[in-house]
């Protein structure tokens, strides 16, 4: 009995689980959706994932506290027409991509630490707090905007989301880096074994010395900041600012960090089972597609499989304890 | 498990080298702003008949009012191998990366309801769509002419869609001149931003309706925003039929069901018609024709019409609610 619940645990851990369900979805998505597997789609699919991957590495640290991050679409909208902004005053091409990029970052991480000092200062909960500040810099960016995009960026900006190095499409190699980064932090250092053991338990962490409130600020500040690169890829992809950027994304963003496996109470996750989750998605909707199904059958089936693994995630815990 | 996982990886590789997608028949690719409201709909219908009328596949996409993913759903078209793309865009300036992508294949573009200009390195070969500037023109012309025959004075409420919307922007445009020719007569109260949201406008018409119980006249720039008038103007007690007291002039654009049956019931006096149908159906006989090495040339305006309590049961059946 002990083993049989162990070898459950096993196969339904995390990101095995959603590796395992992603390989056999892909294997049957390239047998039987005709086009899938063209050169040219597979490319777009890994594209197309990179924003979620970057936006889902973020929420994966939040989430490992047991908490979200709603603000991530604002600090979309938000840096997306400010950084845009920006790059329309400066002359020089090159001085408006650095000042642009540069602006736009800092937005993600004003707003992750606006967010960090709520949540740990105030000790308000971090779906209020999130909430808050996506209703507030959401606001400010459809103000500034009228709701109206910002055009004419600078051509060099756009080698961000559309340039290619060394053959590999830009996003892919931000991504990549991005993963292999984060999965450092969280699975290789110091800073990672406190996100774990405070998403674990607070008190235990607190009796082993293990600094709560800087941890928990730290997690906004990367969830800020990633959004903040992701936006900086979209905006180049769209050639233009645009205050509603991302705006249907979450539930996207959500359900990548808990196909992967991350979970929802906290305390245990992985970077790789969010990267797998989210291209997950991706292919679900572009097999889905190919495959001529309407989008809000899409989307119910997305909700779906999010329902199931959270489900797959209970038995996991269960069988652990 | 690891042995499964290999195993899964290495036949998933074998199959992506393997399984090329079978050579399949000309196709068009239609990138849809939404589906959420009968006005897509009826454009919809449109390009359904003309994919059947002319035996083509067609790959429909909505994207949700989300521009980034509708250019993804266009990058996705081109993969695919359409051989044309229709586009109801959703924002005309991250729209001309996917007319980039589009020249680059080789395939060309088609706008349908929102007009898209050319640029240097983003050409669209075709388009048509309502002349929302004329339309708007033709109908507040309408509705000046109305009010001097009637002695009245307009105090406007305008609700505004989103403005990243080129034909917002010529519907607001078309008001404003026809306002600056009639000030004697036309004057706005408020104007209300609404990004086509429902709840948006619904909540601004209610405090504009309380702050200004002046206003007389609501000018909306969808008739999807008809509903949410509807709800503020009850609220506010002033829904009431044509020449009651207390009545509010509604002008909906566009001639949906809604519009249609509140000008039956006699609580509206005139909508913007477009004829949204022959729209999606043109754009995509077009794409497909151009695709197929025909020449078109310049895009077209549809000037739209007027319906109005005198025309409603001669025009009427050409709007998209009477379908």
């Amino acid at each position: 009995m002990v083993a049989k619940r162990l070898s459950l645990g096993r196969l339904l851990s995390g990101e095995r689980l959603t590796l395992i369900f992603f390989l056999v979805y892909f294997l049957f998505s390239m047998l039987l959706v005709g086009k899938f597997s063209n050169p040219v789609n597979l490319t777009n699919i890994l594209v197309q994932s990179a924003d979620l991957i970057i936006l889902s590495c973020g929420m994966t640290f939040v989430f490992m506290n047991g908490g979200i991050d709603f603000s991530v679409t604002a600090i979309l909208g938000l840096e997306s027409v400010l950084g845009a902004r920006v790059m329309t005053l400066v002359g020089d091409p090159l001085l408006s991509v650095f000042s642009g990029v540069a602006f736009m970052l800092f937005i993600g991480l004003a707003i992750g630490c606006i967010n960090g000092l709520t949540v740990t200062m105030l000790k308000m909960p971090s779906f209020i707090a999130t909430m808050a500040t996506q209703l507030i810099f959401s606001g400010l960016a459809l103000w500034y905007t009228q709701s109206a995009t910002i055009g004419g960026l600078p051509r060099p900006f756009s080698y961000i989301g559309r340039g290619r190095l060394i053959g590999v499409p830009m996003p892919i190699v931000i991504t990549l880096a991005v993963v292999l980064a984060t999965a450092f932090i969280l699975h290789r250092t110091v800073l990672g074994r406190y996100i774990f053991a405070v998403g674990t338990n607070h008190r235990t962490a607190r009796i082993s010395g293990i600094p709560i409130k800087r941890t928990i600020f730290k997690l906004f500040l990367f969830s800020g900041g990633l959004s903040a690169l992701s936006g900086v890829i979209m905006t180049s992809r769209s050639g233009a600012g645009m205050p509603a950027m991302g705006k249907t994304m979450l539930m996207d963003i959500v359900g990548a960090v808990v196909i992967g496996g991350t979970s929802v109470t906290g305390g245990s996750g992985s970077i790789f089972g969010t990267a797998i989750g989210a291209v997950l998605i991706i292919v679900l909707n572009n097999s889905l597609n190919l495959l001529g199904v309407d989008w809000f059958v899409i989307n119910a089936l997305k909700g779906a499989m999010i329902v199931l693994v959270a489900l797959l995630g209970v038995l996991r815990d269960a069988g652990r304890r | 498990m690891k042995k499964l996982i290999a195993i899964l990886l290495a036949v998933a590789v074998c199959a992506s080298l393997g399984f090329g997608a079978p050579a399949a028949k000309k196709s068009i690719g239609v990138a849809l702003d939404n589906l959420n409201d009968p006005f897509w709909l009826g454009i919809k219908k449109g390009i359904d008949t003309a994919g059947k009328d002319l035996g083509v596949d067609l790959i429909i996409r909505t994207s949700e009012g989300d521009a980034v993913k509708q250019n993804s759903q266009i990058d996705d078209m081109i993969a695919q191998g359409v051989s044309a793309v229709v586009c109801v865009y959703v924002d005309s300036k991250s729209i001309l990366q996917a007319v980039k992508a589009c020249n680059d294949a080789k395939i060309p573009f088609v706008y349908c309801d929102r007009t898209l200009d050319s640029t240097a390195d983003a050409k669209v070969a075709w388009g048509i769509a309502t002349d929302n500037y004329a339309l708007t023109v033709q109908g507040w012309k309408w509705m000046a002419d109305y009010a001097r025959k009637n002695k009245m004075r307009l105090n406007v409420l305008e609700l505004v869609g989103s403005l990243s919307d080129e034909n917002v922007l010529k519907r607001t445009e078309g008001f404003k001149d026809v306002m600056k020719a009639n000030s004697d007569i036309v004057a706005l109260v408020q104007q209300v931003p609404t990004e086509w949201n429902l709840e948006k406008a619904l909540a601004g018409a209610t405090n504009a309706l309380q702050a200004h119980p002046e206003i007389n006249c609501v000018f909306m720039h969808s008739d999807y925003l008809l509903g949410a008038t509807i709800s503020a103007l009850r609220q506010a007690g002033r829904y009431t039929p044509i020449g009651q007291k207390g009545h509010v002039i509604v002008m909906p654009y566009s001639g949906n069901k809604a519009s249609i049956d509140a000008m039956k019931d006699k609580h509206v006096e005139m909508t913007f018609g477009m004829d949204v149908y022959k729209e999606g159906y043109d754009a995509v006989k077009a794409a497909f024709e151009i695709a197929n090495g025909k020449t078109y040339g310049d895009p077209v305006l549809d000037p739209g019409f007027i319906i109005s309590q005198s025309n409603l049961s001669a025009t009427a059946k050409k709007a998209y609610g009477s379908f």
